[in-house]
């Protein structure tokens, strides 16, 4: 118990040291006016000036530099949107949802509660590392988020990014900043209420909940923006009705335990099921996408080279949350290449030295499905994959290939939550309310989801005749070590010259 | 290599000591029992982090795990309406022998305990 306090109050500890570092030199500016921001994919938009002053703010600026789908723009290259860009997105969108409620709810609903939701929206993403997610797939096994993660009610439905930015808005640093904007705007924004939207949490139910909802709910804006603006820039062709979303919303007033929560009306029902579809073509089309997902292992082995090899860029070792939160994209792609032992791995990503399919793991290419679930249940142990891959690695090099574990993965991607029709709560009349899922059980969708689009892989570097070995030796290794065994259809869908294809 | 218990391993044994083959899949009804499970074995359950202010308690991690076992046919669902949730005897059976040996004696009377709890609450 002891060494879990520990690790929190470790990790809140180096938020706080890490927010004070970044906001050091900095000033409240003397903004002079509102100011107009183009966005390609919402509106242009008014910031009031309170708000282009955390804009300005070297934690919100460094956004800029965090490509909003990871390394996606690898495969669809249009992708080069950031997360800067997605928290306008997300503010205007709120905004739009808030002032639509508004008019419906004049006497809960005031121009304070849309103002703490805009800048909750800015600040959002604060907490992501570089590239965000494929650090988030990193940050998510570390010791002290997940004790943190586990211990905190507060975070029960929280991400790490989301976390960390609750300690970032939350530390003395941050609030000294906002305090001076609260003075010097003449305003009384409550930096609590504005952490608690970003977990998801909430003091006061009863007076906040459509809050937390718009900002980290079933719909909330971000979903509402990242949908659009992903398929928008990847050229995929999908529809999000906002307009008809914002009109529909409305918040549950019957004192129920869904007080206060944000609802929709039925007649706004199929603009969410859309939503979901949306959310299942994103991921089978481009979260998921075998190369997207093979950057993105790329990625993570800079880290495991980095902790392998005790190396330190800039001071930081990458054993805690907070150095991911020390350097951005071009960090990684500039400073790190200078490293010797990360030369080269930087150059493949830079260069899109891709690694390639040597195997398919799925349902459908495992010959018994019941051994095969000893392979995929590991996939929220990454210190059980990684000596599979030392067990690969070995094997692959004594037979002559050259191979490092670091260029060989076994990918078995985060299926898609379809949590947000169950959790949705959807007017039917004055009196009677139901969740989405009732009218439209997206859970099916899940199961549908992992019978024919899931997919693991293993990946190796593009020789094929290394590719080759590498399927042959892998198979035999995951027979041996856990008994699950492969169709052809695992070998002919890694689509290896000279192998079936 | 050594076989690690993992969370898929945990609910996996639960499932084998239903009684029925069948319970119904109710996406708020299987988180909301696991979650009053949790409350009374919570060292069993450790990992499983559910949310405390959603329309019910709900964990990512659990929604995970099912989507495994239902990946890998331990557990089964039946089109077109998916309404139930089958854990076939056959299953149960490749769970007792696969699964169950990871854990130790006493912890197997838990997981006993758990899964017919958890049958009561989600059919009951």
């Amino acid at each position: 118990m002891n060494e879990r306090l520990s690790l929190l109050t470790a990790l809140k500890d180096a938020v706080a040291a890490f927010t004070e570092q970044k906001l050091a030199d900095v000033k409240v500016e003397e903004i002079r006016a509102p100011k107009l921001i183009r966005d390609a994919l919402t509106e242009t938009a008014l910031y009031e000036e309170h708000e282009i002053a955390v804009i300005d703010l070297p934690l919100v600026q460094r956004l800029r530099r965090i490509h909003q789908t990871g390394l996606a723009f690898l495969t669809y290259p249009c992708t080069g949107h950031n997360r800067f860009q997605h928290s306008l997105g997300v503010t205007n969108i709120v905004d739009k949802f808030a002032k639509s409620l508004m008019r419906k709810y004049k006497k809960l609903v005031d121009s304070h509660a849309v103002r703490e939701l805009r800048l909750a929206a800015i600040l959002h993403d604060i907490g992501h590392g570089p590239f965000s997610h494929p650090t988030e797939e990193i940050l998510m096994h570390m010791p002290e988020i997940k004790a943190e993660l586990l211990a905190n009610p507060k975070f029960s439905k929280a991400k790490p990014h989301e976390m960390l930015a609750y300690y970032m808005i939350t530390s003395e640093a941050f609030r000294k900043v906002i305090e001076e904007i609260n003075i010097h705007y003449d305003l009384k924004i409550d930096i609590d209420r504005i952490a608690n939207m970003i977990v998801g949490d909430m003091d006061n139910p009863q007076m906040e909940g459509y809050m937390s909802d718009l900002i980290n709910g079933p719909f909330d804006a971000d979903k509402l923006d990242y949908m659009p603006r992903d398929a928008y820039f990847s050229g995929l062709k999908m529809e999000v009705d906002l307009e008809r979303i914002a009109y529909t919303s409305l918040i549950d007033k019957r004192g129920t335990s869904f007080d206060r929560r944000l609802c929709s009306d039925v007649s706004g029902a199929h603009n969410l099921e859309q939503i979901m579809f949306n959310k299942v073509l994103l991921y089978s089309s481009m979260y998921h996408h075998h190369k997207v997902r093979a950057a993105a292992c790329t990625f993570k082995s800079i880290f495991e080279i980095i902790r392998d090899h005790k190396l330190e860029v800039d001071g930081h070792s990458f054993d805690n949350a907070t150095d991911f939160l020390s350097i951005d994209d071009y960090d990684v792609l500039s400073r790190f290449e200078e490293i010797p032992e990360l030369t080269q791995i930087i150059q493949n990503l830079k260069h899109r030295r891709l690694l390639k399919r040597a195997l398919v793991i799925s349902r459908r290419t495992a010959k018994d499905p019941r051994p095969y679930q000893r392979l995929i249940r590991l996939s929220e142990d990454p210190t059980a994959l990684r000596k599979l891959r030392d067990l690969i690695v070995d094997e692959v090099v004594r037979r002559g290939g050259v191979c490092s574990v670091y260029d060989l993965w076994i990918d078995l991607p985060e299926p898609p939550s379809l949590r947000e029709p169950s959790q949705c709560i959807v007017r039917l009349t004055e009196e009677k309310h139901v969740t989405l899922d009732t009218i439209f059980p997206a859970d099916w969708w899940l199961t549908a989801y992992g019978e024919t689009k899931w997919k693991g892989h293993i990946f190796c570097p593009p020789d094929t005749e290394l590719r080759k070995l590498v399927n042959e030796i892998s198979q035999k290794v995951l027979k041996d070590a856990l008994g699950v065994e492969f169709e052809e259809a695992a070998t002919i869908e890694a689509k290896i010259p000279g192998l079936f294809y | 290599m050594k076989s690690v218990k993992t969370a898929d391993d945990v609910v996996a044994a639960m499932f084998s000591f239903f009684d029925s083959e069948t319970i119904p899949l109710d996406v708020r009804k299987i988180h909301t029992a696991m979650y009053e499970v949790k409350r009374e074995f919570p060292e069993m359950l450790k990992e499983f982090s559910f949310s405390e202010n959603d329309v019910y308690p709900f964990s990512r991690l659990l929604e995970r795990v099912f989507f495994r076992l239902q990946n890998s046919s331990l557990i089964s669902t039946v089109n077109p309406d998916f309404r139930e949730c089958i854990v076939k005897n056959e299953s149960k059976k490749y769970i007792r022998e696969n699964v169950l040996p990871l854990f130790e004696n006493d912890e197997k009377i838990k997981l006993e305990k758990m899964g017919k709890a958890f049958e009561r609450l989600v059919t009951g």
